[in-house]
């Protein structure tokens, strides 16, 4: 019985664990941003609050993003929200309610609490799959991971199971960045937890959503969020969201050079910022883009970052949002929402400006004044070669900045 | 099946709880503590249970079914220098494993769980060393919670989750706290006023029987 229990536990396909290989997802022949960015917000205001964004292209073309909302971060009315964008009409689609706290409690058969930020992957057969923070008690730091399927694309969910990711009451699991993808199948969710240790990790599942590996990126309490920049089938950067008490500032930095088995200790960035999510793409080898607040002390401002030389040296491309002079102290309101306004003037197909102006009232001003935020970005490279950001934008609004590739076609790399 | 581990631990607190229950009443406490445990969520108690604790592992469970065959049957047959020894592996091994899966170092024994050759021959001889000590407990719950495992029960992929949890180890440290309580109290009576065929507590005793 012994034996027979041994060779039960035997690792199904060790090579392949031991061995990974990423595959490269950048678009050959699309690197080039010189193009003009289109902005417009790809929700509808329809709830006080909405946060973190992500998204996944539809084989189409469109894309379908997620996010949540409801009428305060973790509150029980917070459900999934997910709307479509179609680059050949230039508009996003209604926004509608996808997954509810209601439905992962029933269809689970646990008591849910909260939900929070959403993470898709597309498979090659048109399975989407859905990763869901859920907690069940307590904060953030309670979370733990849900997976959702559809078979429509995901327009309708249902429950799949719970990632069991953490040995302790499998609690302080969260996800938040793109997921990336082995040259197997697999794939990469990176993760991460923020209750005992403030540390980033790769789960790799396979199509069954079973973890066939876990690698950690970084230890102790340091960073969380890590965004995996894969520049080859060996070679991948994670830049971390620094959560260190004393070293505040920097992006945290980590490299592997064999597939993601190792990861090298955390070192500093070249990056300037203030303890923030960070979204990025590869664009071609070396050339990345990475969309982040670029100041060492607020979310008031983003921008983005590119390299030549897989971060050796970096340049602001372009700012989206600058509001530096307003720094120090808050903004009285009355000029605060007049500079609103003309940030939503600035969008295009912007649908109801006087209603996103109370959300933001509501959700950026107190009685001593306002403060902008604009955060959480999460970046795509269709395979068109178009790049997609979408971020939040004052807690009010997913805002999406588009630019269109040229005329000629790409190749996935 | 974690439903049903779980059903098996509430039973088995239950029990404890009503220990000074008549047998008749303790079996009929036992039969509603598992109804109430495996009614479907939301109105069971497991749901709600595993909401909170995620799950228990094999070890938990088959623990939990030694101590509800002890007090329905009042027959206790896991030897206590076995039990103590697994206790004091297992709290060792919690002191090893917890800070450093929880982020504390770079390496990361859970990541083991996920399927790893060395780790399955290191619970072999384990096994093999625990069946060569006439530790046949110990032995068949890894032998359990290594097939458990292969059959997914827990819905985790990771071995870990059927062998320790977080619970267990609470409970560990509390045998052990009992059981040296016991024997500190047994040390002191002088052993003339003990009956001559009653045997040393720490030796027939175990912490929780009565």
């Amino acid at each position: 019985m012994l034996v027979a229990a041994f060779l039960v536990t035997l690792p199904e396909h060790e090579e392949r664990v031991d061995e990974p290989a990423f595959r490269t997802d950048y678009v050959s022949g699309h690197d080039n941003l010189d193009g003009r960015w289109q902005m417009r917000f790809a929700s509808d205001a329809e709830t006080p609050l909405v946060h973190a964004a992500s998204m996944v292209e539809l084989p189409d073309g469109r894309l379908r993003a997620f996010w949540f909302a409801g009428s305060a971060e973790g509150a029980e009315d917070v459900g999934i929200h997910s709307a479509v964008f179609d680059p050949r009409r230039s508009r996003w689609s209604e926004e509608e309610r996808v997954v509810t706290r209601e439905q992962i409690r029933l269809q689970w058969g646990r008591h849910v609490r909260k939900l929070g930020n959403a993470v898709p992957v597309l498979d090659d057969d048109g399975r989407m799959r859905l990763f869901v923070v859920a907690v069940s008690f307590g904060g953030w730091a309670a979370s733990r991971l849900v997976v959702m399927d559809s078979d429509d694309l995901g327009a309708t969910w249902t429950f799949d199971e719970a990632l069991t990711a953490s040995p302790f009451l499998n609690i302080s699991t969260l996800v938040k960045t793109p997921p990336i993808h082995y040259e197997d199948g697999t794939v990469g969710l990176p993760v991460y937890h923020e209750m005992v240790g403030k540390f980033g990790e790769i789960l790799r599942l396979d199509r069954d959503n079973h973890i066939v590996d876990k690698e950690r990126i970084g230890h102790g309490r340091k960073a969380i969020q890590p965004l995996i920049l894969v520049d080859g089938p060996k070679r991948a950067t994670a830049l971390l969201r620094n959560e260190s008490e004393d070293d505040q500032g920097r992006l945290y930095r980590s490299d592997t050079g064999d597939g993601g088995n190792d990861w090298t200790p955390l070192y500093g960035s070249k990056l300037t910022n203030p303890s923030a999510a960070v979204g990025g793409v590869v664009l071609s080898p070396g050339h990345w883009l990475v969309v982040a607040n670029c100041n060492a002390y607020e979310r008031d401002d983003l921008c983005v970052h590119e390299t030549f030389d897989s971060g050796n040296t970096w340049t602001d491309r372009l700012f989206f949002h600058n509001r530096e002079a307003w720094r120090e102290g808050r903004v009285e309101e009355t000029a605060f929402l007049g500079m609103i306004d003309e940030e939503v003037a600035d969008t295009l197909n912007a649908e109801n400006p006087a209603l996103l102006r109370r959300r933001v009232d509501h959700n950026k001003c107190s009685h001593d004044g306002c403060e902008f935020q604009y955060d959480y970005p999460y970046v795509l490279q269709a395979s068109n070669g178009d790049v997609h950001i979408l971020y939040t934008w004052n807690k009010s609004a997913i805002r999406h900045a588009w630019l269109p590739a040229g005329d000629g076609q790409g190749d996935k790399g | 099946m974690p439903e049903l581990i779980c059903a098996l631990v509430l039973v088995a607190v239950a029990l404890r709880l009503g220990a000074r229950l008549p047998k008749p009443a303790r079996a009929g406490l036992a039969v509603l503590a598992l109804v109430a445990a495996l009614l479907p969520f939301p109105y069971g108690l497991s749901g709600w249970v595993l909401s909170y604790l995620s799950h228990f592992s094999l070890s938990s469970g088959l623990l939990a079914l030694v101590a509800i065959q002890h007090r329905l049957t009042g027959h206790y047959w896991l030897p206590v220098r076995e039990l103590r020894a697994a206790c004091l592996l297992l709290v060792g091994l919690a002191l090893w494993f917890y800070p450093m899966s929880l982020g504390s170092s770079y390496a990361d024994p859970y990541a083991l769980g996920f399927g790893d050759t060395l780790f399955s021959a290191v619970l072999l001889l384990v096994g093999v060393f625990a069946w060569l000590n006439r530790a046949y407990a110990s032995c068949a719950v890894l032998v359990v919670a290594q097939l458990a495992y292969g059959a997914n029960v827990l819905h985790s992929d990771n071995l870990w989750d059927y062998l320790v949890d977080p619970w267990l180890v609470f409970w560990a440290i509390g045998w052990l706290v009992r059981d040296r309580l016991l024997v500190r109290r047994a040390q002191r009576v002088p052993a003339a006023q003990r009956p001559l065929e009653t045997p040393a507590p720490a030796t027939v005793r175990v912490a929780g029987q009565r």
